[in-house]
């Protein structure tokens, strides 16, 4: 046997523990992973961040943090893939290492602020930053008097529309709020046009508008509630959507008007079919949908990618009773356990400061997340943005508010769908309300 | 002539023995033991207790869980969707990769390509199916439609009409593991012995005698690999659900396994809902072991 060789007994031990080894092996790496590195003085050496995969909001991110990096230490960008972002944030009370910062969707901040999973960043934004931030952003970023992150910009929505189609059939849009069509007369035109553009055309692949951006027919919670709450008064139970704790929607979703809407939401697609059953909104891009009510983000970045050459402007959200588009958009966060929270806390700090915000607007060309800022950046004054600027000002409301936003989402943008897609309202609404009331229920002792 | 001063080795512990045999095994073993059972220990574990909905465990409920699951319209619905979903896959399914087999046992020059084709959307990773089913079934611009509306006819919501909807997420089950079958079935007909046959053919049995009293029986352990490992796939079906329907249109494809996953990870309810893999586990066992027992083999050869 040579001196190299390895007896039975050493090849069963080191097998062994080898194979303990492969088991531990993993957990060993999990358990190594950094979350941000630090120096011997316990200073960072770096931060990481958790981002959604968003080019847009990523360069913008990075451009509007030079400042503070060159300051300090850099920030290392991590993302999560979409379908797992909510999941990744509600699993960090879990995690021993997180990331510094990250990257939430407003609308769910206050569940995540009732849960204990972000910290409050109180401290870091006094009253004069919370003033002059929109006021579609504050709100849901607010729970029980903290404040738990800004919002990286602000969001609108109204209706893109295909100007050479338009012109065509004689139809100017109004470009003014105080002269916002309102659903029925908005109906009638898009009838209209449907009607001559299949005629002329010879086939039934035109439609009068597209609702939303894509993910849900019937719109979401964030585009399609719109039509349901501006059936009701402002400061109704039909506008208002949900109870004032946050935890029941009976009363509220399933009111007379909100009836109505529903409705009148599933004859879009049915009766009138003016609305293509399907997801793609590339329908617009190509000339086969006069309308699109979407966001300023996805328009102006998908038509400049999409159709540069289309002829295209925007006109002011329709309504029934009261005008109302729901707002709000992505804002930074810092996990409760995170290490060198100070630090992600100051960042955030710095890359909402007016002169970053202003960097992280413009390099997205969206709407600053402050006030001080509108009248600064000349992209928004093009007619286009304009329309979506306006009506961030006067008609944007936050989305429902609730700490069980996730849940209420989740089953709530399933009803529209299956209300456009032609199930019986009578059962699907009760159906979605008491499951809604039953999830948001488990919220009631954080309350 | 041997020295006596050669020792003769002494073996003190053998390969072969029982102890190195389970150190071998240990690594394995653990393995299995951590990663295949240990979960399914942690999921009973799990349907005992409460959980907060950011995942903190807030106390024992003891059979809450599970009182809840079978007093839950949607999970008992959900459950119904999911064997009936089984019930219409298996017979399908088996009936398809048998024929299939037999037709890729007669030996042609194509063979080998055919094979290609029938096993290709096995292999195929089951989100893309889900999608290639999207791109197939979309109302508006679905190359489905597309052919049906070219013949006059109008246009069929496949994936957002309740009924259209399942018929769809069971085609594309079916069309995805048609191959696994034939595989199972293939294998079983090239260990019929030869003999066997000629000796039917002499007798004068047509091919329908052939297939139907001599293949069919011969073949039944293949039946009960395909029916087990068909009835584990129907009741696991989710990522094609997941990308087609989630559920909908009105919970028409809301099968078991996807409604776990929305409790699970959309309402964050681990309690219930390991409560509920629970019990479509048991469901699973029972229904497996009742198809073992039913298809169990009565022939040797």
């Amino acid at each position: 046997m040579s001196s190299n060789s390895l007896t039975r007994r050493q090849v069963l031990t080191r097998g062994s523990l080898f194979g303990m080894a492969a088991l531990a092996g993993p957990s060993f790496l999990a358990a190594c992973t950094p979350g941000g590195s630090t120096s011997p003085t316990g200073a960072p050496t770096s931060l990481n961040g958790l981002w959604v995969p968003y080019d847009n909001l990523i360069n913008a991110s990075k451009a509007s943090m030079k400042q503070w990096i060159g300051a300090n230490v850099p920030v290392d960008i991590a993302t999560v893939p979409w379908a797992d972002w909510d999941r990744t944030i509600r699993a960090f009370p879990q995690q021993q290492t997180v990331p510094s910062i990250a990257i939430v969707d407003g609308p769910q901040l206050r569940g995540y602020a009732a849960n204990g999973i972000l910290k409050s960043l109180s401290d870091y934004f006094p009253k004069a930053d919370l003033d002059d931030f929109l006021p579609g952003t504050v709100p849901p970023a607010q729970w029980k008097g903290e404040f738990y992150g800004p919002a990286t910009n602000e969001s609108s929505q109204a209706v893109v529309y295909n100007k050479d189609i338009l012109d065509k059939h004689g139809i100017t849009p109004p470009s003014s709020l105080d002269k916002a069509w309102t659903w029925p007369q908005f109906r009638e035109i898009m009838l209209d046009i449907q009607k001559k553009e299949r005629a002329s055309r010879g086939d039934d692949q035109f439609w009068g508008m597209f609702l939303g951006q894509g993910n849900f027919i019937g719109g979401g919670t964030y585009t399609g509630l719109n039509i349901i709450r501006s059936s009701g008064k402002k400061g109704s139970k039909t506008f208002k959507a949900i109870s004032d704790d946050g935890l029941s929607v009976a009363g509220y979703a399933d009111t007379s008007e909100a009836y109505d809407a529903y409705q009148f939401l599933q004859d879009l697609y049915q009766s009138d079919q003016l609305t293509p059953q399907s997801k793609s909104p590339d329908f617009f891009y190509n000339n086969q949908i006069a309308f699109w009510l979407t966001n300023p983000d996805v328009a102006f970045s998908g038509i400049a990618e999409k159709a540069p050459s289309m002829n295209w402007g925007v006109t002011p959200h329709p309504y029934f009773v009261t005008p109302i588009v729901q707002t709000d958009s992505y804002h930074l966060g810092v996990p409760a356990n995170a290490a060198h929270a100070d630090e992600a806390a100051q960042l955030i700090q710095s890359m909402v400061s007016e002169e970053n915000a202003l960097i992280l607007a413009e390099t997205q060309k969206a709407i600053p997340v402050r006030r001080s800022l509108l009248g600064k950046l000349d992209y928004l004054k093009e007619a286009n943005f304009q329309v979506f600027v306006d009506t961030v000002a006067d008609w944007g409301t936050p989305r429902p508010l609730t700490p069980g936003y996730s849940e209420y989402d989740a089953v709530y943008a399933p009803m529209l769908s299956d209300i456009s897609t032609g199930g019986d309202i009578a059962t699907l609404v009760p159906r979605a309300v008491d499951q809604i009331d039953t999830q948001l229920a488990r919220y009631k002792s954080l309350v | 002539m041997i020295s006596g001063s050669v020792k003769k080795r002494r073996v003190r512990s053998p390969l072969t023995s029982a102890r190195n045999a389970a150190l071998l095994l240990l690594p394995t073993l653990l393995l299995i033991a951590i990663y295949k059972y240990g979960p399914i220990g942690q999921a009973v574990v799990a349907s005992g207790q409460s959980f907060s909905v950011a995942g903190i465990p807030l106390g024992w409920v003891g059979l809450g869980n599970y009182e809840r699951a079978l007093a839950d319209q949607v999970f008992l619905q959900s459950l119904g969707l999911t064997v009936a979903f089984a019930a219409i896959k298996i017979p399908v399914q088996l009936a398809l990769g048998f024929s299939l087999a037999m037709f890729l046992f007669q030996s042609t020059k194509l063979n080998g390509f055919f094979r290609v084709i029938i096993i290709t959307p096995a292999v195929t990773p089951i989100a893309i199916v889900g999608i290639i089913f999207l791109f197939l079934f979309d109302r508006e611009v679905g190359l489905t439609n597309a052919v049906l509306t070219a013949f006059g006819t109008g246009r069929v919501g496949w994936l957002t009409e309740p009924h259209a909807a399942q018929f769809v997420v069971i085609f594309a089950s079916i069309w995805r593991d048609a191959g696994f079958a034939m595989l199972f079935y293939l294998a079983g007909l090239t260990a019929i012995p030869q003999e066997v046959l000629e000796a039917s053919r002499v007798d004068g049995a047509n091919s329908w005698q052939r297939s139907t009293k001599i293949l069919l029986p011969m073949l039944q352990r293949s039946t009960q690999l395909a029916a087990v490992s068909t009835t584990v796939a129907a009741f696991q079906y989710f990522a094609p659900i997941f990308v087609l329907t989630r559920g909908g249109p009105q919970n028409a494809t809301n099968v078991a396994a996807y409604n776990i996953y929305q409790q699970a990870f959309v309402f964050y309810d681990q309690g219930f809902a390991n409560a509920m893999a629970v019990v479509l586990l048991a469901v699973l066992v029972v229904v497996t072991a009742f198809e073992l027992y039913l298809l169990r083999s009565r022939w040797e050869y």
